[in-house]
């Protein structure tokens, strides 16, 4: 009996040791030979190509490549600042995954998001989106990121504009973007819309004293925009744009220019064609 | 009919005495465990994670079944000298409608295993109640039983167990390219010449096409699939199968045992 239990220990003590030794050699390794980041090969794959690999499974490699591009952008935190975030094989690879998968909503958003590591990724983001856009007509989180990165990063108010104004006409979009799309239709001149955005943000507005504040704006956009359509008038009935704000004025086109509820000047800027206003100025 | 029952039910019992059935089943476990991790870097979409992975799973095992129980066991009994026994008193038509037939108990045993934990893992992680996984079971059992068929076509043809698995495989590849292919042959244009098109249009519609039972991103994305083309597809699946076993039965029928 004795003589069996030595004889099954043997080869358990010997298992142990080599077992030891292959955790001892494993440290040696890692701690005298480390491993170093390398940059990894980034290719796009065609998407056809792709549809074959997938053998019909094209939602999970889409997963997968999807995972690949998300640890790419989200891995540069804690990799050494030599590692670049890869704009081009990034946006090339969500253009494949959502050729894969169509309907990989989060795909489009993460486009619109997350990817977003410099100016230039929102030109590369906006056809994904736009294709987003085709996909689903119906929802408003696609042109919305359209207009926040161009309003954001790009300062671009015209397209920003656009494309809040597109999100803000589907169903279901709540009005917590619609100050930022006010601004940018304030910016981009495109004051009627910005006049209808405020008479929603004042119809969802309870507090009385922001709903004084709400109206004092109002009255503000009625002016910039009567003054805006009245020099759209000039230009059609004069061939030509007008130069100041009282060529409106002095062709009866308007009595005089309105007051402005917070003290500010309008102004005529010939170069954007548009109504601005500006500060008051002071004498000193 | 009665011989047909008897041997597919064999089939059944011994395919689940069979210690491959419970490495299947643990190879399917480890798979569920892998697709909650891959559902852990979604970015929010957990369900649609799991779903997609799970519906991996299932192709996987189901080839694996197809395989080891459908093909493996066939040669297994041929090389213990078991089969000449059965047909000196089975019919050989019906020895292999009752193997197909017990083989496709299993495929479709481990399919609803698999769609089972992955409507689970669904609910329980991604906080998503997806019955139309089991559209999912559906589909690869008709895929898979069609794949199995074929595998018989090959073994009735006396192919040897590894080119057979070899060529099913092969079957399996060429069966879910064939849309694309197709499609390839389009996109070419006014370049590709319209005979190259017919050519890969006539393959394409001779060879088994498992592009007719891919409904998988409609299930992932809620989507009711169409009762003409399931019907299609299922009918496709009647007919592809019948003609495969009727020349299978045929050629054993006629073949030197």
């Amino acid at each position: 009996m004795a003589k069996s239990s030595t004889s099954t220990l043997k080869p358990l003590f010997l298992a142990f040791l080599a077992f030891l030794a292959a955790v001892c050699i494993c440290y040696y390794r890692t701690t005298y030979f480390p491993l170093y980041l390398r940059e990894e090969v980034r290719v796009v794959p065609d998407h056809r190509l792709a549809e074959i690999l997938s053998l019909d499974h094209r939602g999970f490699l889409a997963d997968m490549y999807f995972i690949q591009v998300s640890l790419h952008s989200g891995s540069l935190m804690w990799k050494p600042l030599k590692f670049q975030f890869d704009s081009d094989w990034a946006y090339g690879m969500m253009n494949v995954i959502t050729d894969l998968d169509p309907k990989f909503h989060t795909a489009y958003l993460f486009s619109g998001m997350g990817l977003i590591h410099g100016l230039n990724d929102v030109k590369r983001a906006r056809p994904i989106l736009e294709k987003g856009m085709a996909v689903f007509p119906d929802n408003w989180e696609l042109p919305f990121w359209i207009g926040y990165d161009h309003y954001n990063y790009l300062e671009d108010y015209e397209t920003a504009s656009h494309f809040l104004w597109q999100a803000f006409q589907k169903p279901n979009a709540p009005k917590a973007f619609l100050s930022m799309m006010l601004s940018a239709l304030r910016e981009s001149g495109d004051y009627e819309r910005a006049l209808a955005a405020m008479q929603v943000l004042i119809a969802g507005t309870t507090r009385e004293s922001l709903k004084s504040v709400y109206q004092a704006k109002l009255i503000q956009l009625q002016n910039l925009a009567h003054l805006q359509k009245k020099a759209r008038d000039f230009k059609e009935k004069f061939g030509r744009w007008p130069e100041r704000l009282d060529d409106l004025a002095a062709k009866g086109l308007i009595d005089k220019i309105p007051q402005d509820p917070y003290g500010m000047t309008y102004r005529w800027k010939p170069d954007r064609r548009m109504v601005v206003m500006e500060p008051r100025k002071t004498t000193p | 009919m009665g011989k047909i029952i008897t041997i597919s039910l064999v089939t059944l019992r011994e395919s689940l005495r069979n210690r491959l059935f419970i490495g299947l089943l643990i190879f399917l476990l480890l798979f569920f465990v892998f697709s909650v991790y891959v559902s852990t870097l979604s970015l929010g979409t957990v369900a649609r994670f799991i779903e997609n992975t799970g519906m991996v799973g299932i192709s996987l095992i189901c080839l694996a079944v197809s395989i080891l129980f459908g093909l493996f066991t066939l040669y297994q009994e041929k090389e213990r000298n078991e089969l000449y026994v059965i047909l000196n008193r089975v019919p050989r038509s019906s020895y292999l409608i009752g193997r197909f037939l017990g083989t496709s108990c299993i495929i479709a045993l481990f399919a609803l295993f698999a769609g089972a934990g992955i409507f689970f893992l669904t609910w329980s992680f991604g906080g998503h109640y997806t019955p139309g996984l089991f559209w999912a079971v559906y589909w690869a059992v008709l895929e898979f039983t069609m794949l199995t068929a074929i595998g018989y076509l090959y073994y009735a043809l006396a192919i040897s167990f590894p080119l057979n698995s070899l060529m099913v495989l092969c079957t399996y590849l060429v069966g879910h390219s064939m849309n694309e292919a197709i499609q390839s042959f389009m996109g070419l244009g006014r370049f590709g010449s319209l005979w190259h098109l017919y050519l890969v249009k006539a393959i394409s519609v001779l060879f088994p096409n498992f592009d007719m039972f891919d409904y998988r991103l409609a299930i992932v994305h809620d989507e009711a699939i169409p009762w003409t083309q399931f019907g299609l597809s299922t009918l496709y699946w009647f007919c592809y199968l019948l003609a495969v076993l009727a020349l299978t039965s045929t050629i054993m029928n006629r073949k030197d045992m």
